[in-house]
């Protein structure tokens, strides 16, 4: 919007000379940042933040004083040495530091590719907290529960349906969780076909979630991973067959996969490893952009998983709580984690008779919170709605292809001339022979900027990698945006490269120096162990005068002192 | 022989260069590792461009060093178009080690000894300014023993030991001479191509040894947990290795760090850049033949089964390469395809992005028959599909 | 699915698309010279394209239909607000702090997920606190980022365990939930073996004779728990390790951080590895959705090498005087000769540590001891009380509690069953039945008094009790 664009209310047209003016694009950015001391520093002897009921005198009289019955040795012989705080200190503290991030709700978050980072409605966390689902305990009478448990049980039905599978389990607490789920499924299958021993190897990508590798080594597999053709840039059905044998028992695959590329051969993939006795499951985080397009059943898997803190909107939460769910075929339902849950008529309940079952794989049935965000977020779209989010979200993706391709020294490897689904991995590899400057590099400068982007998991097949998934949250105003702050990023990097290196500049704090982090005499992973390593009081010395904080204690940590 | 000047606590580097590295390239000629093809080059017009290229870089470091506030590392350099030139042309005051032993072309051995000068002094990063010639001339004068680093001003710079610029080359010096630097370093490969071979278009490189180059630290990744270092990855890889071969049966293995890694499980000495014959027994391994021709492999391994240990070399993984490779055909055939066991980083493989390794043993059936996929040990439990090219 | 009335879908954009306005998409479309969407799903092919829309329930695209509907539901739900509840076994009804909830409310850290630590450095901050305070209540100097609940830290631990020692065997108390050990098992099949060492039935607490029987040289580590699943404080934490470490076996202890104001932490008395939920901290009981599992030992770096989860350090900048944080990412060289597959990291509960971090802040160390010592206080009490109603016996009287204890009702000749859905029409939910999770025990009830059971709840209790076995 410019200056000279005509007030909608008075019609008058041009700035007049005391106008503010536009804001420039990129805008002035500056992060937040409180230059905020360590929890510990804040510490004020005597003062408290919250207290506790007191014990009635009837109670006293009865019981005495059970604590000191106990052995020595089974006392906590000191109290622990945690910071004491005021109530409104701690407040402060944590609003502070709840400033110094950027998520969803404050950047344009199209950088963290494979994460889906879209609006988590605010309704949603609003239901989650009624007393009605955050002060339910799991082993309450079923009479007092029916309400959750109907909604696990519709939204397992919705998944089905998204995904053509037969059962869904709501079981694991995040995607990863769901493969290590589908992969013991996939153990407990072939055991109980006496082919446990034989079955030992699983097949995978270069491009899948590390996850994916990860828990099939965890689960006793030897993993076979397959390298994505040069030109298509996903793995060709030559490869596949090179590595299936008698001893698969399963392929774990995504599509599509973290370049953005769908593989239109997976149903033939599926069908080569059910030719030779394996399993195939399918890793649906990236499912985005298929909702409604296409599903795991018409390609033939027997597993699917998705995440239901990308795809379907429950928030991502600094790294958690989120949530995972696993679909199967009847084949498998009987391995499925213990309980499910169950209806009979319009009675819920859950069945933990189940003698295949591979038991549990957390406490409890679920992240219950999130299960019913995500059940919310479905119903307020519907099919139809569905479908726009997945239609959108490929469109958005598609348009800022164009725009950042736009940008020099940038590519979009594989497949070239072909359309993306719902990300792109790209490369700086160009940029970086030009310049020197390195991808991780532009990634930390564009915090100068108010955002930022993910490369790539290790270890980088694509050079240089940056990973972009605008998901369908973002209007094209906001995707301008985005590429606009890359392209100034790009030209600095051509025109100033030192600006990138020493990089940043207008975030929350500055170069952080990585070295203490690999060396054991260094790195603190508490407060203890800073003070005892490094001394106590803090990395400066506090000043007292004029803060309004409470003055610091100053104090060395108890712990640090030499004859401790 | 510490004659050079003392400079207390300040680091310090070396720099050489090879004046005649890169003459051949903008004439069209493809290296410059003879007098004869030097004096073509310079009958046809070339400049030469290595003092320019690492005057680039020393104003980089200059630039970088000063605007972090450290002091500026002491410069130490060869004489003449050995360094000195270039030091002039970046206008950086230096030290001149060794005098000048003669006029006129510069030789390797002029290069070799400036590097044992500097060695001798104790410089804290050696630079020089060349190609995979001069890197070749590097490793043998001072091995893995001096952190060096490569300025890319030759025409053949295929060695992993090159900065991918000359400007980045002094930033990459600042930051492993910056006063809080760890002083990674990593153990890269030095290849050179068959000269004579690449001028009539084939491409064959050779593995002649390693250098000991400053190693950026790997970036976190925030969604994973950071990859093993490439140590542990080759130890890991080596360890499967050695878990498949069968006892009591020779065993090939060819030139590589990887490879070595494998020998070292096997608690055996390895020619790092040559081909050893084992026999693994149940408490570690026999050598039978160390640093090997093909003669002696074939001695060796006997008539019997036998299993080849391969670790693809060079930017575009090379698993075996013409010339004087002792892995001879014959060898190959009598192995069968599959006793022919890969090893590699998932990183090593990684960086070839989906391309396939390369064959090229002088027999073209042969090369046909290798072609496909290969499964690659990459680390316990851990495979890798990977097609497989003739080059 | 079509049980609800149907609301029209949207002429316009929804709310949560800004770009379905038809006449944006059109543009976005010409700009990158597509003629329309099916020319993006070009690559899918025709034979897997699902030609039919999902067959969903009709959608509610109105925020207030949509609220009006979930409420509906979650109305069928009874919270423990409005029922008494004594239940335990792993999730507890402690008080939630408003500040809690308010710091994980904050849209700032609730959208935040893996951005550097630099525009991240809040969460980084948070969860090095998290990791500090606990550091503090455990008193050992690496605490990691939250893993998902605390079987997944116990099934952990085990595995660094074997990855340490090198050893595959582990001897598991019988006082463990019948839900963690199939977590455990589940998690650790096939490396690993789990042996089961009994329980005193008298005292509840490890049979230290059996525990030496069972230790030899293949033991990686010994796990137990404080308080044991039963409730009962293990007073031989010393002894167990003793005889553990001289077999060369670890010490792994799952702890209940609420009882760390009274009990002498794990590494006290030996322990190598400390793990367990962080739910008791200022977390709600969300139906079992609210936990988060913590992994804790020495700053030895051959215990540090072992960790699948992230460890966050602290670090100066390039300003002098300022924090910074990042990966503590040691290199790992120990592929070769140890187990292998080092787990794996994902998305777990990092906004839980970070709730955990800002109500021990709140607490203080004089709170921690006092939640301590009020439970203790309120267990006895209850225990004292029921054990006077005829039949009704504590089979572990004699041993200490913090929160939790055993109820034995065989003599009352009732089921626990019985004895709950009639507690329940009194408004109360009765302990857990153990009858199948621990046949030994028979008709038992592991009953949870927390620091907001009130004198009259539990006169409540036993009154009610005593009414319905009488």
């Amino acid at each position: 919007m410019t200056a000279s664009q005509a007030h909608p209310a008075t019609g008058t047209a041009g700035p007049s000379p005391d106008a503010i003016g536009p804001k420039p694009m990129p805008r002035r950015f500056h992060q937040a940042s409180w230059d905020e001391p360590i929890i510990f520093e804040l510490s004020a002897p005597g003062t408290r933040g919250v207290l506790l009921p007191e014990v009635e005198p009837g109670i006293r009289e009865r019981v005495g004083d059970p604590v000191a019955a106990l052995p020595v040795g089974v006392r906590r012989r000191t109290p622990p040495a945690l910071p004491e705080l005021a109530q409104i200190h701690v407040v402060r503290h944590y609003t502070r530091l709840s400033q110094e991030n950027l998520g969803v709700d404050l950047n344009i978050d199209v950088g963290q590719g494979t994460c889906t980072m879209k609006y988590s409605p605010k309704v949603n966390d609003q239901l989650i907290r009624s007393p009605r689902l955050a002060d339910l305990h799991p082993l309450q009478d079923p009479a007092t529960i029916q309400g959750v448990l109907e909604i696990m049980w519709r939204l397992e039905q919705i998944l089905c349906e998204i995904s053509g599978m037969s059962r869904v389990t709501l079981q694991p607490g995040a995607g990863s969780a769901a493969i290590w789920t589908n992969v013991s499924m996939i153990r407990a299958y072939h055991a109980a076909r006496g082919e446990g021993d034989r079955r030992d190897e699983i097949v995978t990508t270069m491009f899948s979630h590390p996850s994916n590798a990860a828990c099939a080594k965890t689960a006793g597999f030897r993993v076979v991973t397959l390298m994505p053709d040069p030109d298509t840039g996903r793995p060709s059905l030559d490869a596949l067959r090179a590595a299936v044998s008698d001893r698969t028992a399963a392929l774990l695959i995504t599509n599509p996969e973290d370049t953005g590329i769908f593989n239109p051969e997976i149903d033939d993939f599926v069908r080569i490893v059910h030719e030779a006795g394996g399993l195939c499951s399918y890793d649906q985080a990236n499912a985005n952009g298929i909702l409604g397009i296409t599903r795991a059943r018409e390609a033939g898997f027997d597993l699917c998983h998705f995440n239901l803190h990308k795809t379907f909107s429950t928030p991502h939460a600094c790294g958690g709580p989120a949530a995972g769910a696993c679909g199967v075929t009847e084949d498998l339902a009987p391995f499925l984690p213990s309980p499910t849950v169950e209806r009979d008529g319009d009675r819920f309940f859950l069945d933990a008779d189940r003698p295949e079952s591979i038991g549990k794989v957390r406490p409890w049935y679920g992240v219950a919170p999130n299960i019913v965000r995500a059940y919310a977020w479905i119903m307020s779209l519907g099919a139809t709605g569905l479908r726009e989010v997945a239609e959108v979200a490929v469109l958005n993706n598609n348009y800022l292809m164009h725009r950042v391709l736009g940008l020099r020294g940038s590519s979009a490897p594989y497949a070239a001339g072909k359309r993306r689904i719902e990300q792109v991995r790209y490369s700086w590899d160009e940029l970086t022979r030009d310049t020197g400057v390195h991808s991780e590099e532009l990634g930390v400068r564009m915090a100068d900027f108010g955002t930022h982007y993910w490369t790539s998991h290790h270890p980088f097949v694509v050079p240089e990698p940056m990973t972009l998934e605008p998901t369908e949250s973002y209007s094209r105003a906001d995707l301008d945006e985005y590429a606009a702050m890359l392209g100034a990023v790009v030209r600095e990097a051509y025109a100033e490269p030192e600006t990138i290196r020493t990089a940043p500049h207008r975030s929350t704090v500055h170069q952080v120096r990585h070295e203490w982090f690999d060396d054991p005499a260094r790195w603190a992973v508490t407060w203890r162990a800073y003070c005892r390593k490094h001394g106590g009081g803090g990395l400066a010395a506090t000043p007292d005068a004029g803060r309004d904080s409470p003055p610091s204690s100053g104090a060395a940590h108890p712990a640090a002192a030499p004859d401790a | 022989m510490r004659d050079g000047p003392h400079l207390g606590a300040r680091p310090s580097i070396g720099l050489v260069v090879n004046p005649i590295a890169g003459l051949g390239g903008r004439v069209g000629l493809k290296g410059t590792d003879t007098p004869e093809v030097v004096a073509r080059a310079l009958a046809l017009g070339a400049i030469p461009q290595a003092p320019r290229r690492a005057a680039e870089t020393l104003l980089a470091l200059h630039s970088v060093v000063a605007s972090r506030g450290d002091p500026q590392p002491g410069l130490l350099v060869g004489p003449g178009d050995l360094g000195e030139s270039a030091a002039r042309l970046a206008g950086a005051a230096a030290t001149v080690v060794v005098e000048a032993v003669h006029d006129g072309q510069t030789t390797a051995a002029d290069t070799r000894q400036v590097a044992r000068a500097f060695e001798s002094a104790g410089v804290d990063l050696l630079l020089f300014a060349g190609g995979d010639g001069t890197a070749r001339d590097l490793a043998a004068a001072v091995d893995e023993r001096v952190p060096t680093l490569g300025i890319p001003a030759g025409v053949k710079v295929q060695s992993a030991v090159f900065a991918t610029s000359p400007h980045t080359a002094g930033e990459i010096s600042a930051a492993f001479l910056a006063p809080a630097s760890r002083r990674t370093t990593a153990e890269r490969e030095v290849v050179d191509l068959d000269e004579a071979a690449y001028r009539r278009g084939e491409v064959a490189p050779l593995l002649h040894g390693y250098l000991r180059v400053p190693a950026s630290r790997s970036i976190q990744s925030r969604k994973a947990p950071t990859p093993p270092g490439e140590a542990a990855a080759m130890a890991a890889a080596g360890a499967e290795v050695v878990a498949s071969l069968p006892i009591g049966q020779p065993c090939v293995l060819g030139p590589g760090t990887t490879v070595r890694a494998v020998a070292e499980q096997l608690g055996v000495p390895k020619t790092l850049v040559g081909v050893d014959v084992v026999v693994p027994g149940p408490g570690g391994a026999r050598l039978l033949a160390g640093d090997a021709g093909e003669r002696e492999v074939r001695a060796a391994i006997g008539a019997g089964p036998v299993s080849i240990v391969v670790t693809p070399i060079g930017g575009q993984g090379f698993l075996f390469g013409r010339g004087n490779q002792p892995i001879a055909p014959a060898i190959i055939r009598a192995a069968g395809r599959d006793a022919v066991i890969v090893v590699a980083t998932p990183a090593k493989l990684a960086a070839l992005g989906g391309r396939p390794l390369l064959v090229d043993t002088g027999d073209a059936e042969l090369d046909r028959a290798l072609a496909g996929f290969i499964t690659v040990i990459t680390g316990r439990a851990e495979r890798v599909v990977v097609p497989v090219a003739p080059a | 699915m079509t049980d609800q009335p149907a609301t029209s879908p949207p002429a316009g954009a929804h709310p949560y698309i800004p770009n379905s306005a038809s006449t944006v998409k059109a543009e976005m479309l010409a700009t990158i010279g597509a003629r329309d969407m099916e020319e993006l799903y070009a690559e899918v092919p025709e034979r897997l394209r699902l030609r039919r829309p999902l067959d969903l329930p009709a959608p509610m695209s109105s925020e207030a239909e949509l609220v009006r509907h979930v409420e509906g539901l979650l109305g069928r739900n009874t919270s423990t607000r409005e029922t008494i509840s004594f239940l335990g076994a792993g999730c507890y009804d402690h008080f939630v702090p408003a500040v809690c909830d308010e710091i994980n409310g904050r849209s700032e850290f609730l959208t935040a997920y893996a951005g550097e630590p630099y525009e991240d450095h809040g969460r980084f901050q948070a969860l090095f606190e998290y990791a500090s305070m606990m550091g503090e209540l455990l008193e050992m100097d690496i605490v990691n980022v939250p893993v998902y609940d605390g079987y997944q830290a116990a099934a952990t631990a085990l595995r660094m365990a074997a990855r340490v020692t090198g050893r595959h065997r582990f001897l598991l108390t019988d006082a463990i939930g019948r839900d963690k050990r199939s977590k455990i098992a589940d998690y650790v099949a096939p490396d690993l073996e789990l042996m089961s060492v009994a329980i005193d039935a008298a005292t509840g607490e490890l049979d230290l004779a059996v525990l030496e029987a069972s230790l030899d040289d293949t033991v990686a580590a010994v796990y137990v728990e404080q308080p044991s699943y039963l409730g009962i404080v293990e007073t031989q934490g010393g002894t167990i390790a003793q005889l553990a470490h001289a077999a060369g076996a670890l010490v792994i202890v799952s702890v209940d951080p609420s009882t760390l104001g009274v009990l002498a932490p794990p590494a006290s008395f030996g322990a190598d590895i400390a793990c367990g939920d962080i739910q008791p901290l200022g977390i709600h009981q969300q139906f079992g959705g609210g936990h988060g599992g913590f992994i804790a030992t020495a700053d030895d770096p051959h215990l540090v090498l072992e960790y699948p989860s992230r460890l966050f350090g602290i670090a100066p900048t390039l300003v002098e005087g300022e924090y910074g944080f990042g990966d503590v990412a040691y290199e790992r060289t120990s592929f070769a000769v140890r187990e292998d597959g080092k787990e794996w990291v994902g998305t777990a509960s990092a906004l839980w540590g970070i709730t955990a971090g800002v109500y021990l802040a709140l607490m203080g160390p004089q709170g921690m001891v006092e939640l301590g010592e009020r439970m203790m206080a309120r267990t006895r009490y209850a225990m004292a009380r029921l054990a006077e109603l005829p039949g009704v016996r504590l089979p572990f009287g004699a041993s200490h509690h913090v929160h939790e204890f055993v109820l034995d009702l065989n003599a009352t000749g009732r089921t626990v069953a019985e004895v709950n859905r009639a507690l329940l029409a009194r408004g109360i939910h009765g302990g857990k039945d153990l009858s199948t999770e621990f046949p030994a025990l028979g008709q038992s009830a592991l009953v949870a008094v927390t620091e907001v059971r009130s004198q009259a709840d539990i006169d409540r209790l036993a009154g009610a009790l005593g009414e319905v076995i009488r």
